[in-house]
């Protein structure tokens, strides 16, 4: 199936832009094609009209210590294939410029940002060339991803000011909040326009705890990469490490033994179950209802609680490593979890028949903040923001990783694209969940946990996505000597953020906490 | 509904959500079997060096007569105890590990050969 479509994929590429390229069928059934730089945009054009592709990551590399030139890599998603479409576009050195995607496809807006930031490629016809992930003061002309950069020098400060966008006429406000904010959350700057109460515009901000993990990741061997992936962002560190496993399993071509296989997904959707749990009651707690919040707050404490009991870390820490897993879950873990996940089950339904009685709640949630289909689709957006928008994708069902493709389940999706429906999206979720950890524990089959890796030739590039509780994350990585020698990482929030700007346009300032929250976007997953 | 009813609901149970909290502090706090707390070194060491070796912070540090642990850089990730050759290293069970000062964090133990 896939062979076919994307072999057909090729031959219908029209004559002008199939001169020139080269492609190739890979054995996992993906298929890669290598273009002239100038030739990126039509092509992408051209498969994002006809297949309804959409972006999953365009990111840069930099092969000159390898005696090439600077690539970009963009990776395709097609509906109905498993695998993506990579297409490759070598940069020239001395040009150090490429045409952006950006005019035909609004989603690649940040990715190229930041390749400009990182790499210094510029993005020729982007029409915002503004930094976006380096801090302020960064100096002009040192870019950190290049091979030639030294990571243990400090680099010096310049000060400088972000240029942000003017909204100007009368009566119109200016609304800075953040990048400290009220509570214990992470920092990112929000510039609201306003003319009375409504938004007329907002300019997200972020980058404020960017740590450089990937520069990181490039100098330490797989293993140690492990609890870095662990780290990058703190909710959803278990599928972050998970995604980081399968990809480096993948370069060395490891076979997971299928118990550990059954258990990353129970930990998975663990994971999942106690995310939604924090979010849902976080939507009850900014529409002021406390009742409803802690009712929420006190399942989600049993869950981590359970995630103590199993795995000995509330954050599910250090329970995944390379080829396998490093936790079991023994006959009493078992019970313990199907004990715990019947009666949270019970007190989640009181939950849901709570907030869903109480007109107040329905009066916040219900048409604020709502995102297009339209809007979804060209920005991409992932997980269940984009379900609650109507775009049926769950890369759990679509690219089946760990045991996923032997449980069945259902992907919710409402197409109201209101705080509401991203709310539905989520509560369906949960029994989605508890249904296949359920399942999983019963299909739950002995054998080994964890396997040695083997080797991962050099040059050898791998890919992994796992849907977070965000949506669709991802690590691409190229082998070295030991030790990656690029490791690209996208949280789902890179792809979300951007969303949120749109959505909030037209609704009032006090609403933009609920929005905010409904989307649950996560601060250092897109810095990185 | 009549006031009798609801108390007749109230005396059966309906809604009663049972105890959610613990006694900790004023009790002992209670911890899961696999809760992994600080790393304690609590058998012989030749001081080989594996554990600092093994951890991502480089949180620890070996000598002959000392091995001192920084508390303050230890992410409780396990890796010590699982690269100590002779299985000295364990993780704890102590979850209280505040210090009034930064030097407190670090804490060291007499190295038994």
């Amino acid at each position: 199936m896939n062979r076919m479509i994307l072999s057909e994929l090729v031959e219908d590429l029209p004559p002008v832009l199939r001169t020139g390229i080269r492609w190739e069928l890979q054995d996992d059934g993906s298929l890669t094609i290598d273009v002239g730089e100038e030739a990126l945009p039509g092509i992408v054009d051209h498969i994002q009209k006809k297949y309804h592709s959409w972006l999953i990551s365009e990111h840069a590399l930099d092969l000159r210590p390898k005696g090439g030139e600077f690539q970009l890599i963009v990776l395709l998603g097609l509906p109905k294939v498993t695998v993506p479409v990579i297409i490759r576009a070598n940069v020239d050195i001395y040009a150090s410029s490429f045409h952006s995607l950006t005019p035909s496809v609004p989603a690649a807006n940040w990715f190229e940002r930041e390749i400009s930031d990182t790499f210094g490629l510029t993005p020729n016809g982007h029409p915002d060339q503004r930094p976006l992930v380096l801090y302020d003061d960064w100096p002009y002309g040192t870019y950190p991803l290049r091979k030639d950069f030294d990571p243990s020098r400090p680099v010096p400060r310049v000060p400088s000011e972000y240029p942000f966008r003017k909204v100007e006429g009368e009566g119109v406000f200016e609304i800075p909040v953040g990048p400290v904010h009220a509570g214990v959350i992470e920092p990112g700057h929000f510039r609201f326009s306003v003319a009375g109460e409504p938004i007329i515009n907002l300019e997200i901000r972020m980058g404020y705890t960017h740590r450089g993990v990937e520069k990181l990741s490039e100098s330490l061997p797989y293993h140690r990469g492990v609890p870095l992936a662990e780290r990058i962002s703190g909710d959803n560190g278990f599928t972050h490490a998970l995604a980081y496993c399968q990809a480096v399993e993948s370069l060395a071509g490891c076979a997971v033994p299928d118990r550990a296989l059954f258990i990353r997904t129970i930990l998975s959707e663990m994971e999942r179950l106690y995310c939604h749990m924090g979010d849902v009651g976080g939507i009850a707690l900014d529409t002021a209802f406390g009742t409803g919040a802690q009712m929420a707050y006190i399942l989600r404490e049993r869950l981590m609680q359970l995630n103590d009991q199993v795995t000995g870390s509330r954050f599910l820490r250090s329970a995944s490593c390379l080829g396998g897993v490093r936790c079991d879950i023994p006959v009493d873990s078992k019970k313990d979890i199907q004990r715990t996940l019947l009666q949270v089950k019970l007190d989640f339904d009181d939950f849901v028949t709570t907030i869903k009685n109480m007109p107040s709640f329905l009066d916040r949630v219900e048409t604020t903040g709502v995102l297009t289909l339209e809007n979804a689709r060209s920005l991409n957006v992932v997980g269940p923001v984009g379900r609650g928008s109507g775009i049926d994708r769950d890369v759990r069902r679509d690219h089946p990783y760990a045991a996923y493709d032997q449980i069945s389940f259902q992907v919710p999706v409402y197409r109201e694209g209101d705080v509401w429906a991203r709310t539905r999206v989520k509560i369906d979720e949960v029994y989605e969940s508890i249904g296949i950890i359920e399942q999983a524990l019963d299909k739950l089959p002995s054998g080994e946990l964890c396997v040695p890796l083997g080797e991962a030739p050099e040059g050898r590039t791998g890919l992994s996505l796992t849907e977070t509780h965000r949506g669709e994350c991802m690590h691409w990585l190229m082998a070295g000597k030991g030790q990656p020698y690029r490791h690209k990482v996208r949280d789902a929030s890179f792809l979300n953020w951007p969303a949120i700007e749109l959505a909030v346009l037209g609704n009032i300032v006090p609403d933009f906490p609920l929005v905010n929250k409904s989307f649950n976007l996560s601060y250092a997953g897109n810095d990185l | 509904m009549k006031v009798t009813n609801l108390f007749r609901f109230y005396r059966l149970g309906v809604g009663k959500r049972g105890v959610v909290t613990t006694r900790y502090p004023n009790g002992p706090a209670e911890l899961p079997a696999a809760a992994q707390c600080a790393p304690e070194l609590t058998g012989k060491c030749d001081a080989c060096g594996h554990c600092a070796e093994a951890c991502p912070t480089k949180a620890i540090a070996v000598t002959t007569s000392k091995f001192t642990i920084d508390l303050g850089d230890c992410i409780y990730c396990g890796e010590c105890a699982r690269g100590c050759p002779k299985g000295s290293i364990v993780m704890g069970k102590n979850c209280e590990l505040s210090a009034r000062k930064r030097e407190g964090l670090e804490v060291s133990y007499d190295v038994r050969q």
